[in-house]
């Protein structure tokens, strides 16, 4: 009887661990409904008794390896599903002109985002507007390419090609099923015939203010510009290189292939087409005010300095003021009050509550375009005096 | 027997029900999954037991994964100064002491420290070099304990699939340490250009691009191998992607690594050892890409492009001769050529080089940017 039931648990476990693996799989988000159906076969076809061995019980080893082998095919098909919407763009001219010093040459990637002809692809590449702009798709097909409107602050720029994109466009995945800690795909087109992928895993939902997301996934100048993809294919966001604190519009370039790489929600994107569409370059927004602590997660919000002719100024802020809500966010800490700057752009007007003397009362601000002059970035040489 | 034990019993006969099952199989699991997930930990009755043994890493555990690592030896040789170190990594493929590596400075010395998994050192000498591939084969005196066999490869690895990759990258293992073990996937496949010789001879080669960091100091030479431990490729030396000035993370496919080594190990291997130690493989470069007096020029098209006062210049018409074939074809002066024949030419060298590979009297289709707008012409070269 004793043994019986040994035995009995022995056959638990076997069959527990291989429901566990499927389970784990479907937990990491690794396969769909139809493509786990399609894997129990799979592990069900590893041995019930280990194969004979070299002494230690191979079986975990084997299901992990049938596992893996799963993963290849769900990145595959991932990969698969969402290249029909990358394209790869060259051009002549631009930023390559004389820079030579930054990583990122003359190809980049870029995702489809509207039928009408839009893509989307990152800033990075476009500080200067190339002489000409050519588009390559994964059918084959080749068209001139016209940048519409650049964004230094999310790091996207928007390109118009001449074609209808319906059957291009890439199926969104929904900002609710994000999770950290899942897989995520990185495309590019850069570097081979066909679009190319990066596997790693959701780091953090927001980062940079709450502009992006971030990923351990390897990012760099050959996939900026191209779609971050969840396992089913569904389009997270478009590959961009962040800073936390540079404003150089190639600020976090010198992160690339580190492991800490950011993406822009598709979501976001979506919202600010419509102005880059109207061929408009969109900077930053900058307040003008600055608070007590260095650290903004510490500081208390309320204002130490305002400067002169500032959108602070023009809307009638003072020292001591204490800020309490701005565009309809409540604010507790100085980092609340950058976030909800960070988040708009220059010419935005947001709405801020402030407390002075205990009197509560609402102020229209209009941030400003916060940028530094483009062109010293690629063009003569550095000036000694540039604030880091 | 008392009662407790005859509560147990009772319960132990209950376990045949499914609900028991259900609740011991989930016990079960939660202690299980974690260790198999982890990597190639085995169900070993006592896994302390055998972490125990810990001074020969190499034999706690027998996937063939960590079994190739017994295949990976270190190499240290010339460098040391001007920001070259002196260390890379190699490969045995053949167990009478043959062990494959990059050619590069690190073996410019007569002999070259090879250390083998298991810590025993020899001095290498330089056999034979594949100056395209920039490949290198070492012999030391002595048999190797194991190799990876060059018959089963991997000659058909994709996208998408796990590698892992064993290198000494910065030269972090020594003495009996094994080499390092990366995992990642194949990201592409694709191909890198450079001058590899000293008559500045253009190559390309085929390569598989990782989705991970392989290029550091001291991985060229190292392995990339599947799940079965079987060879997929050669860790090749540190490359600055031209096009996108990114350093490649990349390996030669080990079948055209093998190829070149079976080549060599049937001459070398026999008693001729007198033969000249450098080899280079026939070239792979196009004949049409040979310099040629039938090569069409822009001027013979009657195009005058703008001064090249920077290599960068794009290809911009400064000029069109009237009545050439140019003009016949519509071309003005301000025309930017952005496109021959669907390819890209960003500079007015890369449109000089294109001319150069089209034959005399073939159709030939420009892209031209003309202010705001886009515009392709079809026309056929002249005789």
């Amino acid at each position: 009887m004793w043994l019986g039931t040994v035995r009995n648990l022995a056959s638990v476990k076997v069959t527990a661990t291989i429901g566990c693996l499927i389970l784990c799989a479907r937990l990491q988000g690794g396969l769909t409904p139809e493509a786990s159906a399609g894997a129990e076969p799979i592990l069900g076809a590893v041995p019930a008794e280990a194969p004979s061995g070299e002494g230690t019980a191979p079986f975990a080893r084997h299901t992990y390896r049938r596992l893996l082998r799963l993963e290849e095919a769900v990145f595959r098909s991932a990969a698969d599903r969402a290249s029909r919407s990358v394209v790869r763009l060259e051009w002549v001219g631009g930023q390559t002109l004389l820079g030579e010093t930054f990583p990122g040459g003359a190809v980049a990637s870029g995702l489809v985002v509207a039928s009408q002809g839009w893509i989307v692809t990152s800033t990075y590449f476009f500080v200067e507007k190339p002489e000409a702009l050519i588009v390559r798709f994964t059918d084959g097909q080749i068209s001139p390419g016209r940048i519409l409107g650049r964004d230094f602050n999310r790091m996207v720029t928007l390109v118009k090609v001449d074609r209808n994109c319906e059957m291009l466009l890439p199926e969104p995945c929904p900002p609710t099923e994000l999770r950290v800690g899942m897989w995520t795909i990185a495309i590019g087109w850069t570097i081979s015939d066909r679009p190319h992928l990066g596997v790693g895993i959701l780091s953090a939902r927001n980062r940079i203010w709450g502009k992006g997301i971030q990923t351990d996934t390897r990012t760099s100048p050959l996939n900026y510009g191209g779609p971050l993809i969840d396992i089913y294919g569904r389009v997270i966001g478009v590959i961009v290189p962040f800073s936390p604190d540079g404003k150089d519009p190639v600020a976090g370039v010198e992160w690339h292939d580190s492991g800490i790489g950011f993406a822009v929600r598709l979501s976001d994107i979506q919202d600010v087409l419509p102005r880059l569409a109207e061929g408009r370059d969109l900077f930053p927004g900058k307040c003008g005010v600055s608070f007590a602590h260095q650290n903004p997660v510490l500081a208390t919000p309320v204002i130490a300095s305002v400067d002169p002719r500032s959108p602070a100024d023009l809307a009638g802020l003072k020292p001591k003021d204490r800020l309490v809500q701005a565009a309809g966010r409540a604010i507790r800490r100085a980092s609340d009050f950058y976030e909800v700057v960070h988040q708009h752009y220059g010419g935005d007007e947001i709405s801020v509550l402030v407390e002075r003397e205990g009197k509560i009362f609402e102020v229209q601000m209009q941030l400003a375009p916060d940028h530094e002059p483009l062109a010293r970035v690629f063009r003569g040489p550095k000036s000694p005096a540039t604030p880091p | 027997m008392n009662a407790a034990m005859i509560l147990i019993i009772t319960l132990l006969r209950d376990a045949q029900r499914k609900l028991w099952h259900v609740l011991v199989g989930a016990i079960a699991s939660s202690l299980f999954v974690p260790v198999s997930l982890s990597g190639f930990a085995t169900e070993s009755p006592d896994p302390l037991a055998q972490e125990a043994s810990f001074s020969n890493p190499i034999e706690i555990q027998s996937d063939p994964v960590i079994e190739a690592l017994s295949k990976v030896v270190k190499l240290v040789g010339a460098g040391g100064y001007l920001g070259l170190e002196p260390f890379q990594t190699g490969i045995a493929v053949a167990p009478d002491g043959w062990v494959l590596t990059c050619w590069s400075h690190v073996l410019l010395e007569p002999a070259v420290t090879v250390t083998l998994a298991d810590g025993r050192r020899f001095f290498g000498e330089v056999v034979a070099v594949e100056l395209e591939l920039a490949l290198a084969l070492i012999k030391i005196d002595s048999e190797l304990p194991a190799w990876f066999d060059l018959s089963d490869l991997v000659t058909d690895p994709s996208p998408g699939q796990w590698v892992y990759a064993l290198h000494n990258a910065f030269g972090i293992a020594v003495g009996q340490e094994p080499v390092s073990i990366q995992r990642g996937i194949i990201s592409g496949r694709g191909s890198l250009t450079g001058r590899r010789d000293i008559a500045g001879k253009v190559v390309e080669w085929q390569v598989l691009f990782l989705d991970f960091v392989t290029s550091a100091p001291g991985t060229a030479g190292g392995a990339v191998v599947d799940l079965e431990g079987r060879l997929v490729g050669l860790i090749g030396k540190p490359v600055l992607h031209q096009r996108t000035r990114v350093w490649s993370h990349y390996a030669i496919p080990a079948a055209t690594v093998a190829s070149w080594v079976q080549a060599t190990l049937a001459r070398y291997g026999s008693a001729d050892r007198n033969s000249p130690p450098f080899t280079a493989s026939e070239s792979t470069r196009p004949a049409s890409q040979q310099r040629a007096a039938t090569q069409l020029t822009p001027e013979q098209l009657g195009i005058y492009l703008v001064p090249e006062l920077v290599p960068q210049i794009p290809a911009f018409v400064d000029w069109v001769v009237p009545g050439s074939w140019a003009d016949r074809a519509t071309l003005l002066a301000d025309d930017l050529i952005v496109t021959v024949n669907g390819q890209i030419v960003r500079t007015c060298r890369e449109f000089r080089n294109y001319l150069h590979t089209l034959a005399r009297g073939q159709s030939v289709k420009l892209g031209i940017q003309r202010g705001d707008e886009f515009i392709e012409l079809e026309c056929k070269l002249p005789d």
